[in-house]
């Protein structure tokens, strides 16, 4: 979940308010937000990922504002800009882009701050690194709109940060950001947005120009999304442009129109957004799904609390308006939440509705419990190892195919195990200084492939270690278990990875195959760094469930 | 036989001596029976539990003369001396010069000048002691006295033993001529009980058997012999266990709770494509969760089961609802599951409409870096509450009867996000050490999970899947969450049953 770092000055001076400690802790507790460190004017939280609007001190500010009543919530005042933004000759592997204007800004070095991190923290939460969403915000002062995105073979300009001109091919290679976000460009068709005298405002994804460098003397702001989803960009571009509006008094934001003559779908002929969405809540709706009834002036003024403008009042609903920048908000279960939020979770009687239907354990698990209990009785201790392991031990006890993990953070957990028999190794290996001999089981769950398809599979295994133990302890411990359970075993002769040729029994019961007993091979243990004799017995549980209680179609 | 009375062979010994001799001292029936009294304090007590016999502290006194004493006896008593200085020098005297001419200490001195101003032989006036020669009486009760206070030193000469002590000591006492030393006795005297048993033989000596033998059982030896008893003060070891894995009796108890509040157990798969552990949940593919940082993707080209109609309905909900463009390669890829809400998901699909509540309690997959609280696999408990009636507040209900039932304490509540939940809440308790732990995530299912599903319009779906674990660390009183997968049987063995488990 994202983590912001905000200044409390900031924070008063957008909430309208001052802040005690006790207040700050209270209202972000409401606003799926937590504070991980006070210090001073510094405040770092952490806040959920849907609310997006959150991750500056201006939408947050504007939140506590509102919920403490210091502010009330209004809607954007937006006008038509008379320019526009041409994306006829956007590249087709990223073709959309949209922009738009604030006017009237009053920055510091805070807001500027503020505005870098809400761009940054959008592009990991929401624009997948930048790949779906690029966002890019430029001073208006030098620009001369109207705008252009385009796609160019190569370009030269001063990148953002840097002194003296680059190529295109130059910033990709000899800028960090260049190097990090080359591969969402290709090479020769590069994207630029550019304005009416073919100045570069930027280089998108990669990085912007150092001549539209927005600074605390710039007072109008535009700023461009460019990417592969139109509609999350859309949201992140109201996000930041109503982000940005609290930096004014006054604030005037202008859209562009899209003009696009390239035969491409295009959602939205202008942007940014901010007409908001209107959406009806019922009283029954809150009783319904929150357990609770409520008044509809209580459901209206907590609703009002938390930005939304009350657009009608009934008797059992409420119109409200749903101001752009909530974009988690996308039908009445959202609304819900937000009123019990404001209503408060730990006020509402929490009742647990009876039960109407008996319980009961997943018969895979009683009849584990029923293992176990014969293992325990049978002297073994049981043992809990990890289903993840390292792939290079399980190579050593099959040659089947077993799951694999892509991406592992290390190598000792970089699969997913066949088999107990790793585990029991690593078991010997754990227990081995310690204990003279062991005697342990476990009853664990793994995962095979068969013809392709990853099944889980429940399984006992069990281990025997200590200088005396040969192949017979462990045929005594399976002939008696399977006596327990009323039945007999037969053993037959097989040969098995990582086991001794000559010592090594395949476990039938009632003609069936369910396991195997062996005496591990000494080349194995040698590697192992165990010099005591090791006997495994493993026995698919699923199976032997399965002949001995056959389950009813 | 019942009558008989079975002594071991110190104690026979003991009420033998005892019924010879009648009254007798402890001292000197230890000495009889060749042994200390110390050692026989034990066996004495026993006996007399018994009823054979009778033991009583006597205080004797031992009273003998000083040095002083015997010097006064064969010399001069102090008072005759001080009498015979005066008259030496003339029957009147100064302080001083008296004492020093008699020869006496100051305590002597003044003990004697008292006696004799007593007995009216002396007058003491102005610092001048005279002799008060006419009065014969007073000399006559002075030669008295002295004769007496002889003869009684001289009864002591040889020293007295008494129970109590003489009337007559305590002057000599008080005057330093004789000394008393207090011996506390024990004395044994047999009960008619023991005399008349005695007598008819019925008193006899038994055997002590140390360990019973099958020998022992098998010979009625036991009959006339006296099982040794153990001395309780002695330590013992710890007996060699095995033992269920702790971590596996916790887990069982929780399926206990669970079963009890109606939930039955389900089970899914552990490797899922992301359609099931993501696309079906809502969760947006560019969402962060499905980073390769935060989920485990499987290296192997695995087949999933048709799942066409599912898919188009997925496709469908993303792409109206959230607007992007929603890839079926994303939604293929195979994970490790991060959770067990796919579980429930399956459970619902299969199960359908009705009122029903299910759980799960299996392992999940996250790349995180092992610590003392963090793992890459652990185990999730998730649950689900199907029905027409069930609401937010039901799922509240529900964390807090189950954090009733394990003992943990207040349960607090604050809002929270899961994509595919909403109201989402998130229930923290109060760990000793930790303070407010987060342990109980869940929320209602959003429609748009539902909606795949052959769940009528009008159910709703209270889930919840808790990280068991952090209550697990904290029930077992564990500080490691890697000590929960342990495999050390040092540490199996060793750890004791929560008390929280036992009711």
């Amino acid at each position: 979940m994202p983590v912001i770092e905000v200044s409390v000055q900031d924070l008063e001076r957008l909430a309208r308010t001052r802040l005690s400690t006790k207040e700050l802790f209270k209202v972000l507790e409401l606003m799926k937000t937590e504070i991980k460190e006070r210090d001073d004017d510094k405040l770092v939280y952490e806040v959920s990922h849907d609310r997006a609007d959150l991750f500056s001190a201006e939408g947050l500010g504007r939140a506590i504002g509102y919920l403490l009543e210091s502010r009330k919530p209004e809607k954007f005042n937006v006008v038509e800009s008379g320019t526009y933004l041409d994306i006829s000759e956007a590249p087709s592997y990223r073709p959309y882009c949209f922009a738009g204007i604030v006017h009237n800004l009053i920055l510091d070095d805070e807001a500027i701050r503020q505005i870098t991190q809400l761009q940054e923290k959008l592009h990991l939460s929401y624009g997948g690194g930048r790949e779906l969403v690029s966002i890019g915000f430029y001073d208006l002062e030098g620009i001369k709109p109207p705008i252009k995105y385009l796609t160019v073979n190569e370009a030269e300009y001063i990148p953002l940060g840097y002194s003296e001109p680059m190529k295109l091919a130059e910033v990709l290679e000899n800028t960090e950001k260049g190097r990090q976000f080359s591969h969402l460009v290709r090479e020769g068709n590069y994207p630029l947005l550019t304005d009416s005298k073919g100045e570069i405002l930027s280089f998108p994804p990669v990085l912007n120009s150092e001549s539209t460098k927005v600074t605390e003397k710039t007072s109008d702001v535009l700023i461009d999304v460019t990417g592969i989803e139109p509609f999350l960009m859309i949201k992140l571009l109201n996000i930041m442009i109503t982000s940005l509006a609290e930096r004014s008094g006054k604030p005037v934001i202008e859209t562009l129109s899209i003009i696009n003559e390239a035969d491409r779908d295009q959602p939205f002929t202008k942007a940014p957004q901010l007409n908001g969405r209107k959406i009806t809540i019922t009283t029954e709706d809150v009783r319904i799904l929150g357990g609770i009834h409520l008044q509809p002036t209580l459901i209206a003024k907590t609703l009002s609390m938390l930005g939304y403008i009350i657009e009608e009042m009934r008797r059992d609903s409420i119109r409200v308006w749903v101001p752009p920048y909530r974009i988690d908000v996308h039908d009445r279960a959202d609304l819900v939440e937000d009123v019990l939020i404001g209503y408060g979770y730990n006020m509402l009687r929490a009742d647990i509705i009876n039960p109407t239907h008996a319980g009961w354990k997943h018969p895979m698990e009683l009849f584990t419990d029923l293992i176990r209990n014969l293992m325990l009785g049978l002297g073994f201790t049981e043992v809990v190892n990890f289903m993840m392991i390292d792939s290079e031990i399980i190579k050593q006890v099959t040659e089947e195919e077993f799951v694999e993990i892509a991406n592992p953070k290390m190598k000792t957990y970089s699969a997913i195990r066949s088999s107990l028999t790793p585990s029991l190794l690593l078991t010997a290996k754990t227990n081995y200084e310690r204990e003279i001999s062991i005697e342990a089981f476990e009853v664990g769950d793994v995962v095979r492939i068969v013809g392709n398809t990853p099944i889980s599979e429940r399984r006992l295994g069990a281990v025997l270690m200590g200088e005396n133990y040969t192949l017979t302890n462990g045929l005594v411990v399976v002939k008696t278990l399977i006596k327990l359970l009323g039945e007999s075993v037969e053993w037959v002769p097989v040969t098995s990875k990582p086991f001794i040729k000559g010592r090594t029994a395949s476990v039938k019961v009632r003609n069936v195959e369910i396991g195997l007993v062996g005496e591990v091979h000494p080349k194995l243990l040698a590697e192992l760094g165990i010099f005591k004799p090791i006997v495994i017995t493993e026995i698919s549980l699923e199976k032997l469930k399965e002949v001995i209680a056959p389950s009813h179609p | 036989m019942k009558d008989e009375i079975l002594l071991p062979q110190r104690m026979y010994n003991i009420v033998k001596e005892v019924v010879r001799a009648g009254k007798v001292n402890a001292d000197e029936v230890a000495k009889a029976v060749g042994k200390k009294k110390e050692d026989i304090m034990r066996d004495l007590a026993e006996l007399e539990a018994k009823e054979l016999i009778k033991t009583s502290h006597v205080r004797k006194f031992f009273i003998r003369l000083t040095a002083s004493g015997i010097n006064y006896l064969i010399s001069e008593l102090p008072e005759e001396k001080l009498v015979n200085a005066l008259q030496k020098m003339g029957g009147c005297a100064g302080m001083k010069d008296l004492k020093s001419e008699a020869g006496l200490t100051s305590k002597e001195f003044s003990a004697a000048l008292g006696i004799l101003r007593k007995l009216g032989l002396i007058s003491i006036a102005r610092g001048t002691i005279s002799l008060n020669k006419e009065n014969k009486e007073a000399l006559n009760n002075f030669q008295k006295a002295v004769k007496e206070l002889k003869e009684n030193l001289q009864h002591v000469i040889k020293g007295i033993a008494s129970e109590e002590i003489p009337k007559w000591i305590g002057r000599l006492r008080h005057r330093g001529m004789i000394e008393i030393e207090v011996k506390k006795k024990i004395v044994v005297e047999p009960t008619s009980k023991l005399i008349e048993k005695f007598k008819e033989g019925k008193v006899k000596k038994a055997k002590v058997i140390t360990k019973v033998t099958p020998e022992i059982i098998a010979s009625s030896a036991w009959e006339n012999a006296i099982i040794k008893e153990f001395d309780l003060g002695v330590d013992v070891p710890i007996k060699k266990t095995r033992r269920i894995h702790p971590y596996i009796q916790f887990l069982n108890y929780v399926r206990e709770v669970l079963i009890g509040l109606g939930f039955i157990e389900v089970k899914g798969p552990h490797i899922e494509p992301a359609l099931w552990n993501f696309d079906l949940l809502f969760v947006p593919q560019y969402h962060p969760s499905r980073r390769e940082t935060d989920v485990f993707y499987v290296r192997n080209e695995l087949k999933t089961p048709d799942q066409k109609i599912i898919i188009k309905k997925v496709k469908e909900i993303h792409e109206s609802v959230l607007k992007y463009r929603w890839r079926l390669k994303e939604a293929l890829k195979i994970v490790l599951r991060t959770h067990t809400t796919p579980v429930s998901l399956r459970t619902i699909n299969k199960l359908g409409k009705g009122e029903y509540r299910a759980f799960s309690l299996d392992r999940v997959f996250r790349p995180d870096t092992p610590d003392p609280t963090h793992l890459m696999e652990f185990h999730q408990l998730e649950g689900i509450i199907v029905g027409e009636e069930v609401a937010f507040s039901n799922l509240l209900g529900f964390f807090k009867e189950f954090a009733r039932r394990l003992d943990l304490g207040k349960v607090r509540f604050r809002p929270a996000y899961f994509p595919f939940t909403e109201p989402s809440v998130e229930g923290y308790i109060k760990h000793p050490k930790l303070g407010w732990i987060e342990v109980f995530p869940g929320g209602m299912f959003r429609k748009e999970v539902l909606k795949p599903f052959t769940l009528p319009e009008g159910y709703k779906v209270a889930a919840w899947g808790i990280g068991i674990d952090r209550i697990a660390m904290m029930v077992l009183g564990l500080d490691d969450i890697r000590d929960l997968y342990t495999n050390k049987l040092e540490l199996i063995e060793s750890l004791p049953v929560p008390k929280r488990l036992i009711k």
